[in-house]
């Protein structure tokens, strides 16, 4: 969490100028001021666009101004603001940063984000956005859940606008800040126009009716009426801070320029209809020579702003994150527990809930008595009151939830029940929280844990038995875990939330967390690890191998058994490299034992398709070409998983499959 | 150069030869010779042996062309002078150094270099795993799974690289010819003669006994304990423990902790000694020689290893001695005492440094006490005479006490069954 300090004055200017109390008696001269500078600032991005000094696109709120600066004059420091694509106006309304923000959009090492996020992705002194529709939301939700546990009184602001309703996850989020009660203002800038689709094609129903439904108060103003827009926005404010509830301030108001640019297919007569509504340009008629020094200054700061940005160099790319660039150390595997995996799961969890009080869990039915779909919650909840809370069938919802704690400095662990229903959380996975440390430029980590059960062969069907992994691996600014039982899975989670530091996604297979874990090896054989903290595991022989088997997870079982049978059957000495981490992938264990023996199989339980199997193989190729004289992977066939049970486990890589695998590498 | 004289002993080839003939001297004596370097050749009754000097220094013989020399005996000497006065006999018993040009009888040859990936100090011992088809060669060759101690996962590829091996020795003890019809000796005798194979389970024995010949300096001393009966005590007494041997395995179990040097192997100027007592015991009763082990003999008594031993005879008889039955021995009792034997010469094991004969009992006087012979061989690399000598003697002490004290009950007993009829 940045510990900038929140500013919601112009630094200086228009503080001493007096109200206009005949444009408003609410707003000041201050504000209006405000207006026209963010709009001096859009109109030059757009003047920037044309001139080819930006990148992507630019969503304009000129004509929206108001909204922004009506929520923000209300906030306190300690406030946050999460916003949308069309986020500059709230972003200035709320800090006045124009030259950071010129800089960033212009992506410029001195922009508030070093100049990654550019206009859609910003972090600054209590403002965050993103350019995903929808996601923001229970994103905004986490974090109010965050200020709510603080109890420092301080709400959140979110801003979408009236296109965002076509989301699925904004009514997962109201309902949960609903039923939470979670001090969260949902601020939604009605313009009637998503890009270019008007509102009466898309929207069905009443927009406040929505918020209604979930039982959320809800407020109506609009950016014509300015005291009446002020007044609302301050009732609602005031409402989510005394109430600590959430509240729905509808805003209507109309972008007076395209969705961003060439794109605008209003009909021009609408358009220079609201035109002529335009408080700027009412205040300019009213007070002219006002309106003509607020404009002047305005285009000074601007442009002196895009001289400063133009002065500093480009942002660069995130240096990589180097492999330990270290021999591989194997140490010999002692577990002492007989416990089986789901038990030292919740060992693991009931560990770190004990040492640390951010650690909160969120799930689907995770609650005692039930306590999750495969017991590993247990009493967790009962042990640790209101740390461990059921969510509504909302996986999207509980991971933005979950990443907003994290961002705010908590340590949630979210359970997904099961894997297949992280395509549900994708969104949130991909677009928001592996997104944010980098975009926001290291002003933020985001330690959320997100678990689930995955894996087939217990006769769940197509949809609660798959490997989906690989759709998972290979995002930049997260890590994925396989449990085994080879490893302590206890040992694992107090590791892991001593040192998370970023979105975390641990894969439990369903059928290990029967299994005991132990270091109990085949005779002639040993279970060792790297004497890392996120070890690798290997199943090595006594003597020299004649391949080499990678697996992970739940195929560790099905591999180890395979090694045994190829021995005792087939006289082939086959050794096991089984990462815990997938990603980043440290590929030195496996280029280690590969040296050795040349020959290499790939198990997965997933299908093969892109898939670890594919990187792995690529990469032992491109670091050593040669290095192999033969290899294969064994993965899942390129069909869903039939819930027919004996062809599922026809279907899915058992021991006899993976001996048999090994056996055509070998000979 | 060396400080004392060596004597070169006729090698143990087969169980069968008592002695050799001294086919070639390829040295004069008084002849300075290397380490290595050829000193003679003799014929067992299968092969011809090269016998290579043991050390530097002068070769020292007085045999003839020709002679029978008793195994065990000395050919010749390799001393440090010239004139280095020799012997009349000699109690030191060292090792000649026995090569086949090409093969060296030592550790069996495997299919690839195996490295040591377990650190065995932390694991401890590993005891050989064999796979499925290893433990059916290692039954078709009769081979003793001990022969692959050192290998901690065995395949046929293992066996079979070493029956390669071994097949070089036994060309070495088969005179490098084909067995059967084809076989043309390089023996020649005047005396007309046929020539059999010998099975292949002999010549697994034979390679099991001569890769530990390779590696120790055997001596042996001899004790005798006197005895009333032993045998036909127990026989009669009609308890569990209905042999001697499984007194002598708890007794001699004991004693190799007081004395490990005999639970122990000589290996590249170390001694290793065993953590474990497991005691093998020589069995042979027309199913082929073999060892199988009653593990930790000395955590238990006498009972349960008798009962042990009655279960490794019985498998035995079926012939369903297992790998790990017969490995993991570190000591060995061979016990010939139903064969009337007085004395016999055991050979040690190979990984092991000694192993205990039991001779039969002898009552030269009727219905007078008699005694039988303890015949301890032990590796002279580890132990001396004297040790051995006093380790034998209290096993023959502690054997005279149980045997007075079980006599004395079983007495009690037949007057109470006396008193009571």
């Amino acid at each position: 969490m940045s510990p900038e300090s929140n500013h919601h004055a112009f630094g200086g200017i228009g503080t001493s100028v007096p109200a206009m109390s005949r444009a408003s008696s609410v707003v000041t001269a201050a504000e209006f001021e405000q207006a026209f500078l963010i709009r001096a600032f859009e109109q030059k991005l757009l003047g920037l666009f044309s001139e080819g000094k930006l990148f992507g696109t630019v969503h304009t709120c000129i004509g929206q101004e108001f909204s922004g600066l009506a929520v923000c004059r209300n906030l306190q420091d300690g406030d946050l603001i999460f916003t949308n694509h069309r986020g500059h106006g709230h972003f200035l309304a709320r800090t006045g940063d124009v030259n950071g923000l010129m800089a960033e959009i212009m992506g410029r090492k001195t922009g508030v984000c070093g100049g990654r996020g550019g206009s859609q992705h910003i972090c600054s002194q209590g403002v965050f956005s993103n350019g995903v529709q929808g996601g923001i939301v229970p994103v905004s939700a986490g974090l109010a859940l965050a200020q709510k546990l603080a109890k420092r009184g301080n709400i959140v602001a979110v801003f979408i606008g009236d296109g965002t309703l076509g989301e699925g996850v904004v009514y997962e989020a109201f309902n949960i800040a609903s039923k939470w009660e979670l001090p969260l203002l949902i601020a939604l800038e009605n313009n009637l126009y998503a890009q270019s689709t008007a509102q009466r094609q898309t929207l069905a129903g009443d927009i406040c009716q929505r918020a209604e439904a979930f039982g959320i108060h809800s407020l109506m103003a609009d950016t014509w009426a300015l005291d009446g827009l002020f007044e609302r926005a301050a009732d609602a404010v005031e409402y989510v801070r005394a109430q600590s509830k959430p509240c729905f301030l509808r805003i209507d108001t109309y972008r007076l320029m395209a969705h961003s640019k060439g794109d605008d297919d209003r009909d021009p007569a609408e358009v220079k209809r609201y035109w002529s509504l335009d408080p700027l340009r009412a205040f300019e008629q009213e007070y002219p020579e006002q309106a003509a020094g607020f404009k002047m200054r305005a285009q000074e700061r601007v442009a002196a702003a895009v001289e400063d940005a133009e002065a500093s160099p480009f942002t660069e790319a995130e240096p990589q994150e180097a492999p330990a660039n270290r021999d591989v150390r194997w140490v010999p595997a002692r577990i002492d527990s007989s416990d089986r995996v789901s038990g030292r799961i919740y060992q693991g969890l009931r560990q770190a809930m004990e040492s640390d009080d951010r650690v909160i869990l969120l799930g689907e039915d995770i609650e005692s008595p039930y306590g999750g779909a495969f017991k590993v919650t247990k009493d967790l909840s009962a042990l640790f009151p209101g740390r461990v809370r059921n969510t509504p069938i909302s996986e999207a919802a509980l991971v933005g939830i979950g990443s907003g704690m994290a961002m705010a400095g908590e340590r949630p662990i979210c359970e997904i029940m099961f894997g297949d229903f992280l395509a549900l959380a994708c969104d949130q996975i991909i677009n928001h929280a592996a997104k944010f440390r980098y975009m926001y430029n290291g002003k933020v980590s985001v330690p959320v844990v997100i678990r689930t059960p995955v894996g087939g062969r217990r006769g769940y069907g197509p949809t609660h038995s798959q490997s989906l992994e690989k759709h998972f691996l290979g995002v930049p600014g997260t890590r994925v875990f396989a449990l085994h039982h080879r490893y302590d899975p206890a040992a694992f989670y107090e590791n892991l939330l001593q040192q998370i530091d970023r979105p975390t996604l641990v894969l439990e297979n369903k059928v290990l967390y029967a299994k005991n874990v132990s270091s109990e090896a085949p005779q002639g054989f040993r279970w060792e690890h790297t004497d890392e903290q996120f070890p690798c595991t290997r199943l090595c022989p006594a003597a020299s191998a004649d391949i080499t088997i990678v697996c992970y997870g739940g195929m560790l079982e099905e591999a180890e058994k395979a090694v045994d049978q190829l021995f005792e059957e087939h006289d082939v000495i086959a050794e096991i490299i089984c990462p815990l981490q997938l990603y980043p992938l440290d590929l030195n264990p496996i280029l280690e034992s590969v040296r050795e023996t040349r020959k290499l199989l790939i198990v997965e339980e997933g299908q093969g398709f892109c898939a670890f199997g594919s990187e792995v193989l690529a990469a032992i190729q491109e670091s050593d070409p040669g290095l192999l004289t033969r290899s294969k992977r064994r993965s899942a066939p390129a069909h869903p998983i039939p819930s027919c049970k004996p062809l599922e486990l026809d279907l899915l890589p058992g021991s006899d499959a993976i001996a048999a695998s090994a056996l055509e590498v070998v000979r | 150069m060396i400080q004392e004289l060596i004597p070169v002993l006729v090698p143990q080839e087969t169980v069968n030869d008592e002695t050799v003939k001294l086919t070639a001297w390829l040295v004069s004596s008084g002849d300075k010779v290397q380490a290595e370097q050829l000193l003679a050749q003799v014929e067992t009754s299968k092969a011809l042996l090269d016998i290579h000097a043991p050390a530097d220094g002068f070769v020292r013989y007085e045999h003839q062309l020709g002679s029978e020399l008793a195994i065990g005996s000395p050919l010749c000497y390799i001393t440090p002078a010239v004139d280095t006065p020799l012997p009349r006999s000699s109690p030191v018993i060292a090792a000649a150094k026995v090569r086949k040009t090409a093969t060296k009888i030592v550790a069996p040859r495997t299919t690839s270099e195996k490295r040591p990936r377990h650190d065995v100090g932390e694991t401890g011992t590993f005891s050989p795993r064999f796979s499925r088809s290893a433990v059916r060669l290692l039954g078709e060759h009769n081979l003793d799974p001990q022969q692959f101690a050192h290998l901690p996962l065995v395949r046929a590829q293992d066996v079979v690289s070493y029956i390669q091996s071994a097949d070089e020795i036994d060309e070495l003890v088969s005179g490098a010819m084909p067995a059967g019809d084809a076989f043309q000796p390089a023996f020649a005798s005047s005396v007309p003669m046929r020539w059999e194979s010998l099975p292949r389970r002999k010549l697994g024995e034979i390679r099991r006994l001569w890769s530990a010949q390779g590696h120790a300096l055997a001596s042996s001393v001899t004790v005798s304990c006197p005895t009333r009966g032993l045998r036909s005590l127990l026989r009669t007494s009609g308890g569990v423990v209905s042999s001697p041997v499984a007194f002598i395995v708890f007794e001699a179990a004991r004693l190799l902790k007081k004395y490990p040097a005999f639970n122990a192997v000589f290996a590249e100027g170390h001694a290793g000694y065993y953590e474990e007592v497991n005691v093998g015991i020589a069995i042979d009763y027309g199913k082929g020689l073999l060892v199988p082990v009653v593990r930790n003999a000395d955590q238990k008594d006498a009972i349960e290893i008798a009962e042990e031993l009655r279960d490794l005879m019985y498998k035995y008889l079926r012939q369903e001695l297992k790998a790990e039955d017969l490995s993991g021995g570190t000591f060995v009792v061979s016990d010939l005492s139903a064969e009337g034997v007085v004395s016999f010469l055991p050979l040690i094991n190979q990984g092991q440094s000694a192993i205990l004969g039991i001779a039969s009992e002898l009552f030269p006087v009727a219905d007078a006490p008699g005694s039988f012979n303890f015949i301890l061989t032990f590796d002279h690399q580890l132990a001396e005479g004297r040790m051995a000598a006093q380790f034998v003697n209290e096993l023959a002490e502690r054997l005279q006490t149980r045997e007075a004290s079980l006599r004395s009950q079983t007495e009690v007993t037949q007057e109470q069954e006396n008193t009571n009829s």
